[in-house]
Protein backbone atom coordinates (compact mmCIF):
# COMPACT_ATOMS: atom_id res chain seq x y z
CA UNK A 1 0.00 0.00 0.00
CA UNK A 2 2.39 2.63 1.31
CA UNK A 3 4.78 1.38 -2.06
CA UNK A 4 1.68 2.30 -4.51
CA UNK A 5 0.97 5.81 -2.37
CA UNK A 6 4.95 6.43 -3.47
CA UNK A 7 4.85 4.99 -6.94
CA UNK A 8 1.49 7.83 -7.22
CA UNK A 9 3.59 10.45 -5.49
CA UNK A 10 6.94 9.86 -7.85
CA UNK A 11 4.57 9.77 -11.29
CA UNK A 12 2.92 13.05 -10.24
CA UNK A 13 6.26 14.70 -9.50
CA UNK A 14 7.75 13.32 -12.49
CA UNK A 15 5.52 14.37 -15.20
CA UNK A 16 4.87 18.28 -13.44
CA UNK A 17 8.87 18.30 -13.23
CA UNK A 18 8.46 17.27 -17.13
CA UNK A 19 5.62 19.59 -17.67
CA UNK A 20 7.61 22.84 -15.87
CA UNK A 21 10.82 22.14 -18.07
CA UNK A 22 8.77 21.98 -21.37
CA UNK A 23 6.83 25.30 -20.61
CA UNK A 24 9.76 26.94 -19.27
CA UNK A 25 11.63 26.23 -22.55
CA UNK A 26 8.71 27.55 -24.42
CA UNK A 27 8.76 30.66 -22.38
CA UNK A 28 12.47 31.17 -22.50
CA UNK A 29 12.73 30.75 -26.55
CA UNK A 30 10.17 33.91 -27.05
CA UNK A 31 6.81 31.97 -26.87
CA UNK A 32 4.16 33.93 -25.11
CA UNK A 33 2.36 33.00 -21.42
CA UNK A 34 -0.64 31.47 -22.77
CA UNK A 35 1.73 28.96 -24.99
CA UNK A 36 3.77 28.05 -22.53
CA UNK A 37 0.49 27.51 -20.12
CA UNK A 38 -1.14 25.29 -22.58
CA UNK A 39 2.04 23.55 -23.25
CA UNK A 40 2.02 22.81 -19.72
CA UNK A 41 -1.44 21.44 -19.24
CA UNK A 42 -1.14 19.26 -22.65
CA UNK A 43 2.17 17.02 -20.69
CA UNK A 44 0.15 17.05 -17.92
CA UNK A 45 -2.87 15.70 -19.85
CA UNK A 46 -0.67 13.63 -21.89
CA UNK A 47 1.06 11.64 -18.38
CA UNK A 48 -2.61 11.63 -16.77
CA UNK A 49 -2.53 13.81 -14.11
CA UNK A 50 -5.32 16.79 -13.40
CA UNK A 51 -5.62 19.27 -10.75
CA UNK A 52 -2.69 20.66 -10.51
CA UNK A 53 -2.60 24.89 -10.01
CA UNK A 54 0.01 26.60 -11.54
CA UNK A 55 1.56 30.23 -11.01
CA UNK A 56 3.49 31.52 -13.76
CA UNK A 57 6.13 34.59 -13.40
CA UNK A 58 8.06 36.10 -15.28
CA UNK A 59 11.26 34.47 -13.03
CA UNK A 60 9.39 31.29 -12.16
CA UNK A 61 6.94 28.78 -12.71
CA UNK A 62 5.02 27.03 -9.68
CA UNK A 63 2.75 24.30 -9.38
CA UNK A 64 1.54 22.97 -6.93
CA UNK A 65 -1.27 20.03 -5.90
CA UNK A 66 -2.41 17.92 -3.30
CA UNK A 67 -0.70 13.88 -3.30
CA UNK A 68 -2.08 11.81 -0.60
CA UNK A 69 -3.37 14.25 1.86
CA UNK A 70 -0.44 16.27 1.25
CA UNK A 71 0.08 19.47 -0.67
CA UNK A 72 3.22 20.09 -2.60
CA UNK A 73 4.33 22.98 -4.84
CA UNK A 74 7.13 22.11 -7.29
CA UNK A 75 9.15 25.68 -8.71
CA UNK A 76 10.73 26.31 -11.71
CA UNK A 77 13.36 29.67 -11.65
CA UNK A 78 13.42 31.03 -15.47
CA UNK A 79 16.88 32.34 -16.47
CA UNK A 80 16.70 35.18 -19.21
CA UNK A 81 14.24 35.19 -22.34
CA UNK A 82 15.88 34.66 -25.31
CA UNK A 83 14.65 34.27 -28.96
CA UNK A 84 14.53 31.29 -30.40
CA UNK A 85 11.41 30.01 -32.41
CA UNK A 86 12.25 26.79 -33.71
CA UNK A 87 12.92 25.35 -30.11
CA UNK A 88 9.69 27.15 -28.87
CA UNK A 89 7.61 25.80 -31.92
CA UNK A 90 8.71 22.20 -31.76
CA UNK A 91 8.36 21.93 -27.82
CA UNK A 92 4.86 23.66 -28.21
CA UNK A 93 3.91 20.96 -30.51
CA UNK A 94 5.76 17.93 -29.08
CA UNK A 95 3.26 18.70 -26.12
CA UNK A 96 0.32 18.56 -28.11
CA UNK A 97 1.49 15.60 -29.62
CA UNK A 98 2.32 13.59 -26.36
CA UNK A 99 -1.60 14.71 -25.11
CA UNK A 100 -3.09 13.37 -28.26
CA UNK A 101 -0.95 9.84 -27.43
CA UNK A 102 0.73 10.36 -30.86
CA UNK A 103 4.40 9.77 -28.62
CA UNK A 104 4.43 7.81 -25.43
CA UNK A 105 6.52 9.20 -22.16
CA UNK A 106 9.94 7.51 -23.72
CA UNK A 107 10.35 9.01 -27.05
CA UNK A 108 8.70 12.02 -25.20
CA UNK A 109 11.70 12.32 -23.36
CA UNK A 110 14.31 11.45 -25.72
CA UNK A 111 12.36 14.32 -28.41
CA UNK A 112 12.51 16.42 -25.09
CA UNK A 113 16.86 16.16 -24.97
CA UNK A 114 16.49 17.02 -28.68
CA UNK A 115 14.94 19.71 -28.58
CA UNK A 116 17.14 21.45 -25.33
CA UNK A 117 19.84 21.06 -27.42
CA UNK A 118 18.28 22.68 -30.84
CA UNK A 119 20.81 24.83 -32.11
CA UNK A 120 19.98 28.26 -34.48
CA UNK A 121 19.82 27.15 -38.06
CA UNK A 122 22.04 30.29 -38.98
CA UNK A 123 25.52 30.41 -38.31
CA UNK A 124 26.86 33.66 -36.27
CA UNK A 125 27.82 35.52 -39.54
CA UNK A 126 24.63 34.88 -41.16
CA UNK A 127 22.77 35.99 -38.39
CA UNK A 128 24.89 39.84 -38.40
CA UNK A 129 24.72 40.21 -41.68
CA UNK A 130 20.68 39.29 -41.20
CA UNK A 131 20.28 42.29 -38.58
CA UNK A 132 22.30 44.27 -40.47
CA UNK A 133 20.00 43.84 -43.65
CA UNK A 134 16.68 44.53 -41.14
CA UNK A 135 18.06 47.20 -39.83
CA UNK A 136 19.08 48.77 -43.26
CA UNK A 137 15.56 48.41 -44.90
CA UNK A 138 13.77 49.13 -41.85
CA UNK A 139 15.68 52.91 -42.82
CA UNK A 140 14.75 52.71 -46.10
CA UNK A 141 11.00 51.97 -45.31
CA UNK A 142 10.77 54.92 -42.69
CA UNK A 143 12.33 57.74 -45.00
CA UNK A 144 16.20 57.13 -45.23
CA UNK A 145 17.94 57.49 -47.94
CA UNK A 146 20.79 55.33 -49.70
CA UNK A 147 23.50 57.01 -48.02
CA UNK A 148 21.90 56.11 -44.44
CA UNK A 149 21.10 52.31 -45.56
CA UNK A 150 25.08 51.92 -46.06
CA UNK A 151 25.70 53.96 -42.55
CA UNK A 152 22.69 51.44 -40.70
CA UNK A 153 24.36 48.23 -42.10
CA UNK A 154 27.79 48.79 -40.95
CA UNK A 155 26.05 50.36 -37.80
CA UNK A 156 23.71 47.17 -37.18
CA UNK A 157 26.54 44.83 -38.14
CA UNK A 158 28.77 46.16 -35.51
CA UNK A 159 25.88 46.14 -33.03
CA UNK A 160 24.96 42.47 -33.82
CA UNK A 161 28.87 41.21 -33.99
CA UNK A 162 29.26 42.73 -30.49
CA UNK A 163 25.97 41.28 -28.94
CA UNK A 164 26.84 37.90 -30.29
CA UNK A 165 30.19 37.96 -28.36
CA UNK A 166 28.55 39.30 -25.47
CA UNK A 167 25.76 36.84 -25.29
CA UNK A 168 28.48 34.10 -25.32
CA UNK A 169 30.38 35.59 -22.21
CA UNK A 170 26.83 35.45 -20.49
CA UNK A 171 26.93 39.51 -19.99
CA UNK A 172 23.66 40.85 -18.13
CA UNK A 173 20.70 41.84 -21.00
CA UNK A 174 20.25 45.06 -20.28
CA UNK A 175 24.33 45.83 -20.32
CA UNK A 176 24.81 44.10 -23.65
CA UNK A 177 21.68 46.52 -24.85
CA UNK A 178 23.37 49.45 -23.56
CA UNK A 179 26.68 48.66 -24.90
CA UNK A 180 25.48 47.69 -28.57
CA UNK A 181 23.42 50.46 -28.83
CA UNK A 182 25.92 52.61 -27.87
CA UNK A 183 28.17 51.40 -30.28
CA UNK A 184 25.90 51.31 -33.55
CA UNK A 185 24.59 54.82 -32.49
CA UNK A 186 28.55 56.10 -32.38
CA UNK A 187 28.73 54.36 -35.75
CA UNK A 188 25.58 56.29 -37.15
CA UNK A 189 26.01 59.39 -35.54
CA UNK A 190 29.51 59.25 -37.22
CA UNK A 191 27.69 57.94 -40.32
CA UNK A 192 25.92 61.54 -40.27
CA UNK A 193 28.93 63.86 -39.26
CA UNK A 194 30.72 62.13 -42.59
CA UNK A 195 28.09 63.44 -44.63
CA UNK A 196 26.94 60.12 -45.61
CA UNK A 197 23.35 60.52 -45.00
CA UNK A 198 20.45 63.66 -44.51
CA UNK A 199 18.13 61.89 -42.92
CA UNK A 200 19.59 61.90 -39.38
CA UNK A 201 16.41 59.88 -37.46
CA UNK A 202 15.68 57.09 -39.88
CA UNK A 203 19.76 56.36 -39.93
CA UNK A 204 19.75 56.66 -35.91
CA UNK A 205 16.50 55.05 -35.03
CA UNK A 206 17.15 52.33 -37.62
CA UNK A 207 21.00 51.40 -36.53
CA UNK A 208 19.39 50.18 -33.06
CA UNK A 209 16.67 48.57 -34.78
CA UNK A 210 17.57 45.25 -34.16
CA UNK A 211 17.40 44.70 -30.83
CA UNK A 212 13.88 46.79 -30.11
CA UNK A 213 11.62 44.27 -27.96
CA UNK A 214 8.94 43.83 -30.20
CA UNK A 215 8.23 40.09 -30.07
CA UNK A 216 8.41 40.46 -25.90
CA UNK A 217 6.15 43.64 -26.34
CA UNK A 218 3.33 41.89 -28.62
CA UNK A 219 3.62 38.46 -25.87
CA UNK A 220 2.46 40.93 -22.94
CA UNK A 221 -0.56 42.37 -24.53
CA UNK A 222 -1.14 38.58 -25.60
CA UNK A 223 -0.42 37.26 -21.95
CA UNK A 224 -3.12 40.20 -20.72
CA UNK A 225 -5.42 39.52 -23.36
CA UNK A 226 -5.78 35.93 -22.55
CA UNK A 227 -7.14 37.47 -18.66
CA UNK A 228 -5.16 34.81 -17.00
CA UNK A 229 -1.65 36.33 -16.87
CA UNK A 230 -2.02 39.89 -16.44
CA UNK A 231 0.94 39.86 -13.80
CA UNK A 232 3.05 38.82 -16.09
CA UNK A 233 1.78 40.41 -19.25
CA UNK A 234 2.62 43.75 -16.99
CA UNK A 235 5.80 42.45 -16.28
CA UNK A 236 6.70 41.68 -19.65
CA UNK A 237 5.36 45.25 -21.10
CA UNK A 238 7.57 46.66 -17.85
CA UNK A 239 10.66 44.62 -19.17
CA UNK A 240 10.59 45.54 -22.80
CA UNK A 241 10.22 49.14 -21.79
CA UNK A 242 13.03 49.44 -19.69
CA UNK A 243 15.37 47.99 -22.95
CA UNK A 244 13.36 50.35 -25.37
CA UNK A 245 14.39 52.93 -22.47
CA UNK A 246 17.99 51.65 -22.33
CA UNK A 247 18.53 51.95 -25.90
CA UNK A 248 16.73 55.35 -26.32
CA UNK A 249 19.67 56.26 -23.38
CA UNK A 250 22.46 54.79 -25.80
CA UNK A 251 21.65 56.51 -29.13
CA UNK A 252 21.54 60.10 -26.92
CA UNK A 253 24.47 59.42 -24.95
CA UNK A 254 26.25 58.89 -28.72
CA UNK A 255 24.48 61.59 -30.38
CA UNK A 256 25.12 64.31 -27.73
CA UNK A 257 28.80 62.83 -27.23
CA UNK A 258 29.18 63.12 -30.91
CA UNK A 259 27.91 66.75 -31.35
CA UNK A 260 30.40 67.65 -29.33
CA UNK A 261 33.17 66.96 -30.96
CA UNK B 1 -2.72 57.29 -51.83
CA UNK B 2 0.80 56.86 -53.91
CA UNK B 3 0.99 53.02 -54.49
CA UNK B 4 3.91 52.77 -56.00
CA UNK B 5 5.99 54.19 -52.98
CA UNK B 6 3.12 51.67 -50.63
CA UNK B 7 4.48 48.85 -52.62
CA UNK B 8 8.40 49.97 -52.36
CA UNK B 9 7.92 50.40 -48.56
CA UNK B 10 5.83 47.44 -48.13
CA UNK B 11 8.75 45.37 -50.43
CA UNK B 12 11.48 47.30 -47.97
CA UNK B 13 9.41 46.09 -44.49
CA UNK B 14 9.18 42.47 -46.49
CA UNK B 15 12.90 42.23 -46.20
CA UNK B 16 13.42 43.69 -42.48
CA UNK B 17 10.84 40.58 -41.50
CA UNK B 18 12.89 38.27 -42.95
CA UNK B 19 16.14 39.50 -41.30
CA UNK B 20 14.18 39.58 -38.36
CA UNK B 21 12.98 35.87 -38.59
CA UNK B 22 16.73 35.07 -39.20
CA UNK B 23 17.90 36.86 -35.64
CA UNK B 24 14.86 35.32 -34.08
CA UNK B 25 16.31 31.38 -35.17
CA UNK B 26 13.37 30.81 -37.56
CA UNK B 27 13.50 27.92 -39.58
CA UNK B 28 15.27 28.03 -43.17
CA UNK B 29 11.70 26.88 -44.62
CA UNK B 30 9.87 29.69 -42.93
CA UNK B 31 11.92 32.99 -44.58
CA UNK B 32 10.06 32.98 -47.53
CA UNK B 33 6.97 32.88 -46.02
CA UNK B 34 8.01 35.51 -43.54
CA UNK B 35 8.89 37.74 -46.35
CA UNK B 36 5.33 37.41 -47.88
CA UNK B 37 4.07 38.08 -44.43
CA UNK B 38 5.85 40.95 -43.82
CA UNK B 39 4.89 42.32 -47.36
CA UNK B 40 1.46 41.46 -46.76
CA UNK B 41 0.95 42.68 -43.45
CA UNK B 42 2.97 46.25 -44.79
CA UNK B 43 0.84 46.69 -47.77
CA UNK B 44 -2.60 45.11 -46.19
CA UNK B 45 -2.04 48.16 -43.48
CA UNK B 46 -0.87 51.07 -45.53
CA UNK B 47 -3.95 50.42 -48.42
CA UNK B 48 -6.27 50.31 -45.41
CA UNK B 49 -4.67 53.91 -43.92
CA UNK B 50 -4.96 55.48 -47.58
CA UNK B 51 -8.66 54.13 -47.51
CA UNK B 52 -8.95 56.21 -44.75
CA UNK B 53 -8.99 53.45 -42.18
CA UNK B 54 -7.67 54.50 -38.52
CA UNK B 55 -4.40 52.95 -37.95
CA UNK B 56 -5.54 51.21 -35.08
CA UNK B 57 -8.17 48.89 -37.21
CA UNK B 58 -5.75 48.67 -39.79
CA UNK B 59 -3.03 47.42 -38.13
CA UNK B 60 -5.28 44.76 -36.43
CA UNK B 61 -6.41 44.14 -39.60
CA UNK B 62 -3.34 43.40 -41.16
CA UNK B 63 -2.15 41.31 -38.12
CA UNK B 64 -5.01 39.15 -37.96
CA UNK B 65 -4.57 38.27 -41.86
CA UNK B 66 -0.90 37.43 -41.78
CA UNK B 67 -1.88 35.05 -38.62
CA UNK B 68 -4.98 33.87 -40.42
CA UNK B 69 -2.60 32.89 -43.28
CA UNK B 70 -0.32 32.16 -40.87
CA UNK B 71 -2.12 29.29 -38.59
CA UNK B 72 -3.94 28.15 -41.85
CA UNK B 73 -1.82 27.39 -44.68
CA UNK B 74 1.68 27.46 -43.68
CA UNK B 75 1.16 24.99 -40.91
CA UNK B 76 3.26 21.89 -41.16
CA UNK B 77 3.44 19.16 -38.98
CA UNK B 78 5.35 19.44 -36.22
CA UNK B 79 5.43 23.52 -36.61
CA UNK B 80 3.47 26.25 -34.41
CA UNK B 81 2.41 29.26 -36.52
CA UNK B 82 4.86 31.37 -33.96
CA UNK B 83 7.68 30.58 -36.43
CA UNK B 84 5.78 33.08 -38.86
CA UNK B 85 5.70 35.76 -35.40
CA UNK B 86 8.31 38.16 -37.65
CA UNK B 87 6.04 38.77 -40.40
CA UNK B 88 3.81 40.81 -37.87
CA UNK B 89 7.04 42.78 -36.72
CA UNK B 90 7.00 45.53 -39.55
CA UNK B 91 3.49 46.46 -38.61
CA UNK B 92 4.63 47.65 -35.22
CA UNK B 93 4.65 51.29 -34.19
CA UNK B 94 7.93 52.03 -36.16
CA UNK B 95 6.87 55.76 -37.02
CA UNK B 96 5.83 56.32 -33.06
CA UNK B 97 9.10 54.65 -31.97
CA UNK B 98 10.95 56.87 -34.18
CA UNK B 99 9.00 59.75 -33.22
CA UNK B 100 8.96 58.97 -29.20
CA UNK B 101 13.28 58.95 -29.23
CA UNK B 102 13.79 61.96 -31.16
CA UNK B 103 11.11 63.61 -28.64
CA UNK B 104 13.07 61.88 -26.03
CA UNK B 105 16.22 63.47 -27.25
CA UNK B 106 14.61 66.95 -27.77
CA UNK B 107 12.99 66.75 -24.27
CA UNK B 108 16.39 65.78 -22.49
CA UNK B 109 17.25 69.12 -24.41
CA UNK B 110 14.46 71.76 -23.54
CA UNK B 111 15.63 75.40 -22.00
CA UNK B 112 12.17 76.79 -21.47
CA UNK B 113 11.24 77.25 -25.13
CA UNK B 114 9.41 74.10 -27.06
CA UNK B 115 6.90 73.02 -24.20
CA UNK B 116 5.24 71.13 -27.02
CA UNK B 117 7.97 68.29 -26.97
CA UNK B 118 6.69 66.57 -24.35
CA UNK B 119 3.44 66.35 -25.12
CA UNK B 120 4.65 65.55 -28.62
CA UNK B 121 6.53 62.40 -26.42
CA UNK B 122 3.75 61.26 -24.88
CA UNK B 123 1.38 61.25 -27.43
CA UNK B 124 3.96 59.08 -29.43
CA UNK B 125 4.32 56.46 -26.72
CA UNK B 126 0.65 56.59 -26.47
CA UNK B 127 0.34 55.40 -30.40
CA UNK B 128 3.04 52.77 -29.13
CA UNK B 129 1.27 51.42 -26.61
CA UNK B 130 -2.19 51.05 -28.63
CA UNK B 131 -0.50 50.14 -32.06
CA UNK B 132 1.11 47.38 -30.15
CA UNK B 133 -2.01 46.07 -28.34
CA UNK B 134 -3.80 46.35 -31.85
CA UNK B 135 -0.81 43.80 -33.36
CA UNK B 136 -1.31 41.14 -30.00
CA UNK B 137 -5.01 41.45 -30.44
CA UNK B 138 -5.00 41.43 -34.68
CA UNK B 139 -2.38 38.29 -34.26
CA UNK B 140 -4.55 36.51 -31.40
CA UNK B 141 -7.56 36.75 -33.42
CA UNK B 142 -6.35 35.73 -36.68
CA UNK B 143 -4.42 32.74 -34.94
CA UNK B 144 -8.15 31.83 -33.33
CA UNK B 145 -9.72 32.03 -36.89
CA UNK B 146 -7.00 30.31 -38.31
CA UNK B 147 -7.15 27.34 -36.17
CA UNK B 148 -11.18 27.25 -35.94
CA UNK B 149 -10.93 27.40 -39.95
CA UNK B 150 -8.44 24.32 -39.35
CA UNK B 151 -10.48 22.46 -36.47
CA UNK B 152 -7.13 21.93 -34.73
CA UNK B 153 -5.95 22.29 -31.08
CA UNK B 154 -5.06 26.12 -29.92
CA UNK B 155 -1.57 25.97 -28.80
Amino acid sequence: MATGLAQAENSVTQAVTVALDLSSLVLQSGGSTVMADTTLRNVLKGYGEAGISTVFRQDFIAASSVTNGQAWTVLRRLGPAGLHLIRASEAATLSERLAKGEVDTVEFASQFARIKQLASPFNPWITTLAAACAAAAFSRSTGGDWGGMGVVLAAAAAGQFLRSLLQKRAFSRWAITFICALISGFIAVGGLRLGLSRVAGATLIASVIYMVPGIPLINGFIDIASGKHLFVGVQRLFDASVVFFIMTVAAAIANSALQRT
Amino acid sequence: MDLTAILVNSLWSAVFATGMAVVFSTPSWALVPSFCCGFIARLVRDLLMGWGASQNLATFLAAALVLFIAASFVRRPGVSPIVMLAGIIPLGAAGALFRAIVGFLEVSSLKGEGLSAPVALISNLSILFTTTCAIAVGAWTGYFIGQSVRRDQLV
